[in-house]
């Protein structure tokens, strides 16, 4: 007996296949129970599937400067916040509970060697579906991504103590019941060339600044992790706290033209006068004493990509101001603010 | 029958055109200038409507007349004379008619000079009345009835137009130059100007409020003009505390920023944003905290920092600036 294939039996076979998956979807007889794992075919399968899909992606779109090694005490504060839960750290044994999933969280410390930096940047920055892996909290922090590929990188080889080194905390597991782990006990930062001294600060901005960071008006995923988890009187007590230690307040000295710029901006440029906010009495942060890397960083971060146009970028008001200082004015910007002076600072002839 | 009264309403829809736009119409001129280009085109225009209309006939008798109507000789006269002579004689003499048209007018040295300069997307305005100082302001231009008035047109970022459509013609403002545009305005009353060239995003959003005053109205204004505004309240606390005159000017000691539009007389404006909106004090505290949502790429920066209540508190300040 032959079947002869017309259209119509295609088509019609077709519809029935649909119809018969549809019916097994609605019946719920499939079994999404973590409990039971997946067949080895299965678990092979998605994986292989979610590994193509991490290389083509991180091929095209990751950023060729995956990894930034310089700020790895917020990293690792992070790290500790957010992600050790789930995949351990040195030392730390991960919660039961993401053991308990399918898949279950790597261990990071074996797990990070089979990636290469671009791809550690594209998984964090977008997380992976059908994983629990979760996207990066915010999308517009790449700095913030590559100092987390830097710490991951690292992750394989680092020993306990090294680990409650850079995370500055004595119960790296505990929740970071206090602020000093990343920014200090004096409010200095540790040092960390990414984390702005806080002591000095204008109490009433750090304040604003929590609540932002709280309520995503401030992008950051590393301070919305702990500042949606403080209580309002928490948030006012930190800032209080941080607010009354010595740290900014230092002159500002250096370069002439980073001076003119300060206090009487470029008007060539359209550049306002920083001085204009940043000055005392203003609810804009207090730059003097800042450390010039964390300003120069944030301007840079404000700049975004040169290969984007201005009107896809941030239309707010630091954002804007920055993409109109020179690049090669940013670095003697930040050391002036800073206070600190430098023989090759003298930019005058140029701006 | 049928086809006479289809001509007669077109021809009064064409003449209701100009009525619809009378502030911004090439057609509705306030000015000497514009008045003489409408002239131009009318006179222009019958003409064409003539021409066409014989062309029409002739073509009409040409397809309905017999073969071997005209000779060879006969038609190649009608070819030298129709094609040839009529024409040739027809444009000299409107050159010769129109090239009066193109004198500039005679400026005198004690004629008011404007100063107007485009930035992206507004007008940087200066009164500079003969022997007396310069006065500041931006986005709206006044002038006195009667009198001749120079406007020194220049560019500070890129190429852009200026245009009064019921005053005058347009003329280029470019980067590095100064273009002389010299008008006289005959009817007092509210116009509007537009940029006339491509300049950015919000080319289209930069147009310019024009007041044509009588003279001893315009010197008390200008007088008036000339004096700092002051208003106070908690508005310019805010104004001060947000640095906005780092870039704005509102006359008065100590705030001298230049990289914006002057304030100084703000409040007397009748519009905002370069002629876009309303002055309402809604409209004033939205464009503080959102000037991109008004104009895209505008060179302001947001202030989405700014809660609702100090946005309208520095629009009110702003709008008691008279």
């Amino acid at each position: 007996m032959t079947i002869r294939i017309t259209w119509f039996r295609a088509i019609a076979t077709l519809v029935g296949l649909a119809l018969a998956g549809l019916l097994f979807a609605w019946s719920g007889v499939f079994n999404l129970a973590a409990s039971s794992g997946h067949w080895p075919i299965t678990d092979w399968f998605l994986h292989w599937t979610m590994r193509n899909s991490v290389r083509t992606h991180a091929a095209f779109t990751a950023p060729d400067d995956p990894a930034d090694a310089t700020g790895l005490v917020s990293a690792a504060g992070h790290f500790a916040n957010a992600c050790s839960v789930c995949h351990g750290a040195p030392g730390v044994k991960p919660a039961p509970v993401m053991q308990a999933a399918t898949p279950p969280a790597p261990d990071l410390a074996v797990n990070a060697k089979e990636w290469s930096d671009k791809q550690l940047f594209w998984i964090v920055q977008h997380g992976v579906k059908y994983t629990g892996m979760p996207a990066w909290a915010v999308q517009d922090r790449p700095d913030e991504v590559r100092r987390m590929v830097a710490f991951v990188r690292r992750l394989p080889g680092m020993t306990p103590a090294q680990y409650r080194t850079l995370v500055g905390e004595a119960n790296p597991g505990a929740n970071l019941a206090t602020c000093a782990g990343c920014h200090g006990a004096d409010g200095r930062g540790r040092g960390a060339p990414d984390i702005p001294i806080l002591g000095g600060q204008d109490p009433a901005y750090l304040l604003a600044a929590l609540r932002g960071y709280a309520s995503g008006t401030r992008s950051s995923a590393v301070m919305q992790q702990v500042a949606q988890r403080m209580a309002p009187a928490d948030m006012e007590r930190a800032a209080r706290r941080y607010a009354a230690m010595p740290g900014l307040g230092a002159a500002p000295a250096g370069d002439a033209a980073a001076a003119r710029i300060v206090t009487q901006g470029l008007r060539r440029l359209q550049i306002p006068a920083c001085a204009s906010c940043h000055a005392a009495g203003k609810p804009y942060p207090v730059l003097a004493g800042q450390r010039p890397t964390y300003i120069a960083g944030r301007l840079r971060h404000w700049r975004g990509e040169e290969t984007v146009v201005d009107a896809r970028k941030s239309h707010a008001t630091m954002p804007v101001i920055a993409r109109r200082i020179p690049e090669a004015m940013i670095d003697p910007l930040a050391r002036y603010l800073a206070g600190q002076t430098r023989a090759d600072d003298n930019h005058s002839q140029q701006y | 029958m049928m086809r006479g009264t289809r001509v007669t309403i077109i021809a009064g829809a064409a003449g209701a055109l100009s009525a619809c736009n009378a502030h911004q119409s090439t057609l509705a001129p306030f000015g000497a200038d514009a008045a003489d280009i409408r002239h131009l085109f009318l006179v222009m225009l019958a003409g064409a409507v003539v021409i066409a209309a014989g062309v029409a006939l002739l073509m009409r008798h040409a397809v309905r007349a017999p073969e071997d109507r005209l000779t060879h000789h006969q038609g190649m006269r009608l070819v030298l004379w129709l094609g040839g002579v009529i024409p040739t004689v027809v444009l000299l003499g409107l050159l010769v008619w129109s090239l009066p048209y193109m004198k500039p007018r005679p400026l005198g040295p004690a004629d008011l000079q404007i100063a107007i300069e485009g930035e992206q997307f507004w007008w940087r305005v200066t009164y500079r009345p003969p022997g007396a100082a310069a006065v500041e302001s931006a986005n709206e231009v006044r002038i006195p009835v009667g009198r001749t008035v120079a406007f020194r047109l220049t560019a500070a970022d890129v190429v852009h137009s200026f245009w009064i459509p019921g005053l005058a013609g347009k003329m280029d403002m470019i980067p590095g130059r100064t273009n002389t545009l010299v008008v006289r305005a005959d009817k007092a009353g509210r116009y509007r100007g537009q940029c006339a060239e491509f300049c950015g995003l919000s080319h289209a959003l930069m147009a310019l409020d024009v007041v044509a005053m009588e003279p001893a109205a315009f010197d008390a204004w200008l007088a008036a003009e000339r004096r700092p505004a002051t208003a106070t309240g908690q508005g310019a606390a805010l104004f001060a505390a947000n640095g906005c005159n780092a870039c704005h000017t509102i006359r008065r000691a100590g705030q001298a920023g230049a990289i914006g539009p002057d304030l100084t007389h703000f409040g007397s404006r009748q519009t905002l944003a370069a002629g876009i909106l309303p002055m309402t004090t809604a409209n004033v505290a939205g464009f503080i905290r959102h000037p991109e949502k008004t104009k895209p790429g505008v060179r302001m920066p947001a202030f989405p920092q700014l809660t609702h209540g100090e946005a309208t508190a520095i629009a009110r300040y702003l709008q008691g600036l008279q």
